[in-house]
């Protein structure tokens, strides 16, 4: 069955995700797309046709730069880190160790939170003047007196990413257990029966059987990154300075703050493109595991 | 072969899960019944403004109060997205800076338009509310409260260092030295929020307090002037982070509260009522705060209120309009019973000049703070300059200030910015 | 040997990176305010206590909120709103858990087993509508709530939340339905099997990991959303638990000791999904180990 000739298309199978999907797409999509084109400010009557001049006023805004700077580099470097600790995470709890259900159950607690509420708890530990962390570096006597860990910008940019990296280890590291978890032991077994190490085994067996769900994870936590708004503001709310500043902040900001829907809109769509040029990018570089062919 | 009976489980819990799930909100009020008010609040004490309704609701029995509640910190966003959806609003909670905008808008109406009875509210009501209030000249609500920004500072560690209560800027400025050289890191705590609208408002506070302006009678920025207090101050504030190292930040109002309660700092410019929660136990170091005139020559600070509105919907329906008035009025004005309760349970400040020689308002307030003080301030209290573009203004110029606090910008350069983006709304927007 | 000490350190390491702030936050919630936030910490100096809890359960005022004679404390009110607000995240992220797997997993079996024309434009197509961020789309949604009338229902957010978590799960579930061996599911083919019951008896026993992955990041992306939560909703009978936590964090009222009880809690709901779903896991691998 599973390699018949072209069946006719399968809608009973699809029909409830289609369903949704197109009802909650398709106009959506359209209205954005179509409001990007437009200047509109919601306390002016008149929504005047301007073609792409709301793409190149928020691109030429005071704030892109500087925002766009720091979500690029807040997922370029938080999505590899987070894949590398999941396949490691996934690794371990797969190991039989005792406590390792224990260990199971709390490596999923960080997902529970909404960003917001992490956010408060990651303040209190990285806080400059009462914070946990710095508390405890003195008494291991790592520090002499407290670090601002949200004062400075590279500091500041340092701690919302470790809050980041935390409340998305969960999720990764469940979908590369599942990813490893089917890989067939018999592929190992002959493998050490050919002498290959640990590294040879990695580098040459696991990694290659899990490489389609680990760009999955990949483009996940890129969406994720570009997109991560709560946890950041409300550690921070942007600073010190703009330096925590980021994309997904203004798309939200331009049109119910600044009245600009306009604007918002073609922010949201710039960022539509930057995530799916990220994402072509990291499929060209692993071909073949996510095309669907006929 | 096992069955996968836990698929079944997870089916199961599927189905009873969509059926608590869904239901349609109650249906309208049937033609001829009472008729029913959709008022829209922020999520501060709910169970009081539901018990302020039901008794409300027992006096006028043909009037039914149906409350939605957005979180304050999301409340502006969400009405924008609600009123531009257009769904069934009546009267709402509304704030000074976006009167003007939901105005133009053509969102909310005028009490005055259509119940010109409300005037005699007017000379009972503080002169900053009441202009905070009012657009175009028409009166649009009546108040829920009215407060002020004020400078609040720990009078326990102030004592303990033979210090007073600072009357001017150079003032704060040599204290804080004098603790800082005693051992206290960063004796001032500022409430530094980019993405907050009293991030600007503190500001304003701060320069009224100097007996400057941000913006003359003629809506003409005076900010990037360099002999004025604006421009002056902003280079304090600068100088207190980048030079003497004074200054602690924090990212929101009750971190502030938390962080004067460890004890670390002495000085601080927020919200009057967040010297109440600085107060109450079971706070650390509940009792030892107090505010004091803003410093300055003027010793002025920025007072605002928040209030009962209208919306354009309701005023459409004489039914509707003629209940929210009702309403508005209940709560906002009448014996000020509703502004009462909020003074007495939770300290917010108000509006109604009767309420400050109220002996119990008085009593409740002496708990928190010098009510002298607190009258004596509230007299200097002027409101800011709010046309509509003000918010959208205050969102580009807040990152700006910001980034002067840190010395990412000159002071020069953020108040040109200002003001040019100012002029330029001004010209798209300005009568 | 080790490699025993290696595994263990690791695993510590890993508790304590991950259980390290929930249990900072339970710590919190127990600690008094006035010893809680000292520098340096001196959180043993005074006896702990659960009068947080209790308030947000029962509505006792904490002792330590008392105040002499008739001024009223000062309470945050809004702490009470969390064990209703709980109990409808959890009911709305269960139902999105469900739909999902139920047809994120058909979807995914067609995208995987079944040949047909414009297979690649509809997988792309549901794939790709993760693309735009969910701020950007608010307000068509909202329009579209509205106009269904379903403004400030449970049934709105099960159906955005849905939205949001759908595309990945069909995304995953068809990369893991490609890696089952074919031959298993031909020769139940050969053996008279229709196409659902392969489906049934087959796919989704070998897939057990993955659907359990997708389920629960279904749910618990529907339990801690906060953007449509709150401009969909606006009263009790939708109100969920991050709007909840929202309001508290950012209320002047506010204790830190409430607020660490109140974010302890929330993560109960998720902490006996994830030991009820770990112990079915635990089950299936070892049945799934029989082959792997």
């Amino acid at each position: 069955m599973a390699r018949r000739d072209m069946s006719r298309y399968p809608i009973e199978w699809l029909f409830p995700v289609l369903i949704l999907v197109i009802f909650f797409t398709v106009y959506p999509f359209g209205y954005a797309l179509w409001n990007s084109l437009f200047q509109i400010l919601l306390i002016l009557p008149v929504k005047p046709f301007v073609g792409i001049k709301n793409y190149v006023d928020v691109v030429s805004s005071i704030y892109f730069r500087e925002a766009l700077f720091n979500t690029l580099v807040f997922t370029a470097i938080t999505a590899p880190i987070i894949v590398v600790i999941a396949l490691g995470v996934a690794r371990l709890l797969l190991t039989k160790f005792v406590g390792r259900s224990i260990v199971r159950a709390v490596v999923l607690l960080p997902w529970a939170m909404p960003g917001a509420v992490s956010g408060i708890v990651w303040v209190w530990i990285f806080h400059g003047r009462w914070g946990i962390l710095n508390a405890l570096l003195v008494k291991l006597g790592i520090i002499s007196s407290y670090i601002g860990w949200l004062d400075h910008p590279i500091l500041a940019k340092f701690s919302v990413m470790v809050a980041h990296i935390w409340t998305q280890i969960p999720f990764a590291s469940i979908l590369l257990m599942a990813a490893l978890s089917i890989i067939n032991k018999e592929i190992y077994e002959a493998a050490e029966v050919d002498g290959a190490g640990p590294t040879r085994r990695l580098f040459s067996i696991t990694l290659p059987q899990i490489k389609g769900m680990m760009t999955i994870a990949l483009i996940y936590e890129f969406i994720m990154g570009m997109t991560s708004y709560d946890l950041t503001y409300s550690m921070t709310g942007g600073g010190p300075g703009g330096a925590t500043t980021l994309l997904s902040y203004y798309v939200w900001a331009e049109s119910f703050k600044m009245l600009q829907f306009g604007r918002g809109a073609a922010l949201g769509v710039i960022m539509a493109l930057l995530t799916l040029a990220l994402i072509l990018l990291i499929m060209r570089a692993v071909p073949g595991e996510l095309t669907v062919k006929e | 072969m096992t069955k996968p009976k836990w698929y079944l489980l997870f089916a199961l819990l599927l189905l009873p899960a969509l059926a608590f799930a869904g239901g349609q909100k109650g249906g309208a009020a049937a033609a001829g019944g009472p008729v029913s008010l959709e008022f829209v609040v922020w999520s501060y004490n709910i169970k009081t403004i539901q018990d302020n309704i039901n008794q409300f609701q027992m006096a006028y029995p043909d009037i039914k109060v149906n409350l939605t509640d957005y979180p304050w910190t999301q409340y502006h966003d969400t009405m924008v997205l609600r009123l531009k959806g257009k769904t069934q609003t009546d009267v709402m909670y509304n704030g000074e800076d976006w009167l003007p905008e939901f105005a133009a808008a053509g969102w909310v109406a005028s009490l005055e338009d259509y119940f010109p009875e409300v005037k005699k509210y007017k000379d009972k009501t503080a002169s900053y509310a009441l202009a905070d209030m009012t657009y175009s000249g028409k009166l649009y609500g009546l108040s829920y409260y009215a407060d002020l920004i004020t400078f609040q500072y720990n009078k326990k560690i102030l004592d303990d260092n033979g210090m007073t209560a600072p009357a001017d800027w150079d003032e704060v400025l040599s204290e804080s030295l004098k603790l800082k050289a005693g051992g206290m890191e960063y004796p001032f705590v500022y409430e530094y929020a980019a993405n907050l609208p009293n991030f600007y408002s503190a500001f304003a506070s701060q320069v009224y307090g100097r007996g400057g302006s941000l913006f003359d009678d003629n809506l003409n920025p005076v900010l990037n002037d360099p002999n004025g207090e604006a421009f002056k101050h902003l280079q304090w504030l600068q100088d207190a982070k980048t030079k003497h190292d004074i200054m602690a930040f924090e990212s929101h109002e009750t971190k502030v509260v938390v962080a004067m309660n460890t004890g670390q700092h002495a000085f601080t410019v927020m919200y009057n009522y967040d010297l109440a929660s600085m107060n109450k136990r079971p706070q650390p170091l509940a009792g030892q705060f107090d505010m004091t005139p803003m410093p300055g020559a003027d010793g002025a600070c920025l007072g605002f209120a928040k209030f009962y509105c209208m919306t354009a919907q309701a005023a459409e329906n004489e039914a509707r309009r003629n209940a929210a008035w009702k309403f508005i009025e209940a709560f906002g004005g009448g014996d000020y019973k509703v502004a009462k309760r909020w003074a007495v349970e939770d300290g917010l400040g108000f509006a109604a000049l009767p309420l400050f020689d109220d002996p119990d308002v008085q009593a409740a307030f002496a708990t928190w703070i010098d009510v002298d003080k607190f009258k004596a301030q509230a007299k200097l209290a002027r409101n800011d300059a709010n046309p509509e573009w003000k918010g959208m203004w205050s969102e580009f110029f807040r990152p700006l200030m910001a980034k002067a606090f840190v010395g990412g910008a000159t002071v020069k350069e953020v108040m040109d910015q200002g003001a040019a983006k100012w002029n330029e709304y001004k010209k798209l927007l300005g009568q | 040997m080790g490699k025993k000490i290696a595994i263990y350190f690791f695993a510590i390491l890993l508790f304590i990176f991950s259980a390290g702030p929930v249990i900072l936050t339970f710590v919190g919630g127990i600690i008094p305010e006035k010893v809680l936030l000292s520098v340096p910490p001196r959180w043993f100096s005074m006896k702990p206590t659960f009068s947080y809890y209790r308030y947000i359960f029962t509505g006792k005022i904490p002792e330590a909120f008392e105040e002499r004679g008739a001024e009223r404390a000062m309470v945050s009110e809004e702490a009470r709103l969390i064990p209703k607000a709980m109990l409808t995240s959890a009911t709305i992220a269960l139902a999105v858990m469900g739909v999902n797997m139920v047809f994120g997993s058909m979807a995914a079996y067609a995208f995987a087993r079944i040949r047909f024309r414009g297979k690649s434009p509809t997988f792309m197509g549901i794939i790709m509508c993760r693309l735009v961020p969910a701020s950007a789309l608010v307000v068509p949604f909202y329009l579209i709530i509205q106009a269904l009338g379903l403004l400030d229902t449970k049934l709105a957010l099960v159906m955005v939340h849905t939205l949001l978590t759908l595309p990945f799960t069909v995304l995953i579930l068809t990369m893991f339905f490609r890696k089952i061996p074919v031959e298993i599911e031909e020769s139940a083919v050969v053996d008279g099997a229709k196409p659902l019951q392969v489906f049934w008896k087959i796919t989704l026993p070998l897939s057990a990991s993955s659907m359990v992955a997708t389920g629960l990041f279904s749910f618990m992306l529907s339990y801690s959303e906060f953007m449509y939560s709150l401009v969909l909703g606006g009263s009790e009978r939708s109100r969920t638990l991050p709007i909840v936590m929202t309001s508290l964090i950012y209320n002047p009222d506010m204790i830190w000791g409430m607020i660490m009880s109140g974010v302890f809690l929330t993560l109960i709901p998720s902490l006996i999904l994830a030991i009820l779903v770990w112990k079915l896991v635990v089950e299936n691998i070892i049945l799934g180990a029989m082959k792997y």
